[in-house]
């Protein structure tokens, strides 16, 4: 449950400064047809439609109305925690008991409903293969394959819970914890995800997300340690972790999520309707904060 | 009209009000006159009144409830002027927020055992405190969250949120309070919420004048309960108020033990609170006295102390007992 935003009001617009840029912001909120405050995970489809998980239901939104979607739509449970869009453009949805419903051009499919895995998804990512792999809280991780067969893969992480996690190449994985960040290796004829390298050098911190840089690191979001990029050696399991932003002055506290645009920015939203733009600075080639703050 | 009927029939409507409002939803709450909940480090000696280093308590948000809430944590790092320290500060202790199917009703998450599946249900959120002068008095927010999170009860009519607090290393004890709030700033309680816990260890006041009470709930079944305090340390006395029971006394517990005192629940005390009185030894100072506290039904269910007491705080009623003797 890495996204939750909380709008307030029925509208509001803000209009603030970021480097030289205005930026504008409109809340949407009861009067346009988004009936729940609470918002926990949001993606864009291919046609545009952006849609919106809450724990009531699924909205689409085509920038002028919403229209909202229930279990009895065929949503496996109308609690939504995770939304991802595969390379196909497919959504996939996460849900609070453990249910996995595929959005496609044919409607909804249920591919596992409340009673089987009862533990929040929390994370979805695909590997290059096709297969979806879903990261629970306390059931290790489903595999969706390309025929939607669902099968069961259990970790080592005996004490851990798993709140991320992000395919690297191969049977590689990235995997965030309550307190650890791992690379972890798909064993196909044992059926577990084994670690492979823990990436000593992260904080005690819950990693909230792992977002991919376009030339190839890994932004790593703590909850209260401030944001990481994770690198590798090409080839290898060299990593560098290197802090590209601290958290020193609370202003990363409870760090909820974040968005790379395509215009080198980077978003990080905070809990409490803080967010906070970085820009890539040309010398360095690295993300630093741009000093737009948005509350 | 009697002036002693007039009094109980404010009181008994100041009650309901403070039920209806939500006032003091705090943990340990104002009425109660607890300083703190204490948890120590897993290493810590017994003996200094946590038998198990763990603390669980159950945050109920009503149905109706439908803005964020927020539940917050006074000076929830070990360390500084308030917590109990052994040696050099040592101690960290997880704070953790669960919701979802079970974080309730799993029969382990009731327990009084910290064993099994009491970490039931989703983990909201969490956060480790060791000693940091950042948290050091001052007020942590876990939130906001949605009531729609919690596990749904219908028989409270809302949904239930638990808080562990567990000692994971060290050996000091960490003082600390809850509030559940509708804002993340300030404590501003909700309106017909309520906090509970299946086994309350907290601190005692220094003043040996204080008199402490904790309130729990004895619902329709309970013929029977067996009241249990760990570590008392001849702090004084331990006596019980119910709208049948004028003041009756509980065994005390020595260092590092348990005792325990059954009494018979009358009809008239089934569906009311009862009020547990811990009155401190006037005759000597114990500093830093920490107890932990149990009640248990005739089947050794353990049954949940309420921050606000349901049906409002107890007031013994003489015509009850008189009727009770009667029935003999």
């Amino acid at each position: 449950m890495k996204f939750r935003f909380y709008i307030i009001f029925l509208l509001a617009q803000v209009f603030f400064q970021l480097d030289g840029q205005n930026n504008f912001f409109r809340q949407y909120g009861f009067a346009d047809g988004l009936s729940n405050s609470f918002l926990y995970a949001i993606n864009q489809d291919k046609e545009g439609y952006l849609w919106i998980g809450t724990a009531e239901g699924l909205y689409r939104f085509d920038g002028f109305e919403f229209q909202h979607f229930t279990d009895r739509d065929s949503l496996a449970e109308n609690f939504i925690t995770a939304i991802y869009k595969d390379f196909s453009g497919g959504l996939w949805l996460g849900h609070m008991s453990g249910g996995i419903t595929h959005v496609s051009d044919d409607g909804f499919r249920i591919l596992t409903g409340t009673s089987t895995y009862n533990s929040p998804v929390t994370s979805i990512t695909e590997a290059d293969t096709g297969t979806i792999w879903f990261s629970t809280q306390n059931e290790g991780l489903l595999v969706s394959y390309p025929n939607h067969d669902l099968i069961q893969v259990s970790t080592q992480l005996d004490n851990e819970l798993i709140f991320t996690i992000r395919h690297i190449t191969g049977n590689l994985f990235l995997v965030g914890t309550q307190e650890n960040l791992y690379v972890m290796e798909y064993l196909k004829d044992s059926g577990t995800l084994s670690v492979k390298v823990r990436i000593k050098e992260y904080p005690l911190s819950k990693v909230v997300d792992i977002l991919i840089e376009k030339d190839g690191g890994y932004f790593i979001l703590s909850q209260d340690e401030g944001i990481f990029m994770l690198t590798f050696k090409p080839e290898t399991l060299v990593y560098d972790l290197e802090k590209i932003s601290s958290n020193s002055n609370g202003q990363l506290d409870n760090i909820q999520g974040a968005l790379i645009t395509n215009v080198n920015e980077f978003w990080v939203y905070m809990m409490g309707n803080r967010i906070i733009k970085y820009s890539r600075k040309n010398e360095s080639g690295k993300f630093l904060i741009s000093g737009g703050k948005y509350e | 009209m009697n002036k002693k009927i007039l009094h109980f029939v404010v009181l008994t409507l100041l009650n309901c009000f403070l039920y209806l409002t939500g006032m003091s939803q705090s943990a340990p709450a104002e009425d109660e006159n607890i300083p703190y909940l204490v948890t120590f480090g897993a290493q810590a000696d017994k003996s200094w009144g946590d038998d198990d280093f763990c603390q669980i308590f159950f945050f109920m948000v009503p149905k109706t409830h439908n803005v964020p809430f927020y539940i917050r944590v006074f000076d929830p790092d070990t360390g500084g002027e308030l917590d109990e320290q052994k040696g050099e500060f040592n101690t960290t202790v997880r704070f953790s927020v669960y919701g979802g199917k079970g974080s309730w009703s799993d029969p382990d998450a009731k327990s009084v055992d910290p064993k099994g599946n009491f970490e039931s249900g989703s983990l909201l959120d969490s956060k480790l405190f060791d000693n940091n002068s950042k948290y050091d008095q001052k007020w942590y927010t876990f939130g906001p969250f949605n009531a729609l999170e919690g596990e749904f009860s219908e028989e409270l009519n809302g949904y239930i949120f638990k808080v562990i607090a567990k000692g994971i290393s060290g050996d000091d004890g960490n003082l600390y309070q809850y509030f559940m709030s509708t804002d993340k700033r300030e404590n501003k309680p909700i309106e017909g919420g309520n906090i509970f816990t299946y086994e309350y260890t907290f601190r005692l006041s220094n003043n040996q004048n204080n008199v402490s009470q904790i309130y729990p709930y004895l619902d329709d079944k309970v013929i029977s309960v067996k009241i249990l305090n760990y570590d008392w340390d001849d702090d004084g006395f331990i006596r019980v108020v119910s709208v049948a029971k004028r003041g009756e006394l509980c065994t005390i517990s020595e260092d590092s033990k348990w005792a325990s005192t059954e009494l018979p629940v009358t009809k008239e005390e089934r569906n009311t609170s009862m009020e547990i009185q811990f009155i401190k030894n006037r005759a000597k100072l114990v500093k830093n006295n920490n107890v932990a506290v149990i009640i248990q039904n005739q089947y050794g269910e353990s049954l949940p102390f309420y921050v606000i007491p349901i049906g409002g705080i107890p007031v013994y009623n003489p015509a009850l007992r008189m009727k009770a003797v009667e029935r003999k």
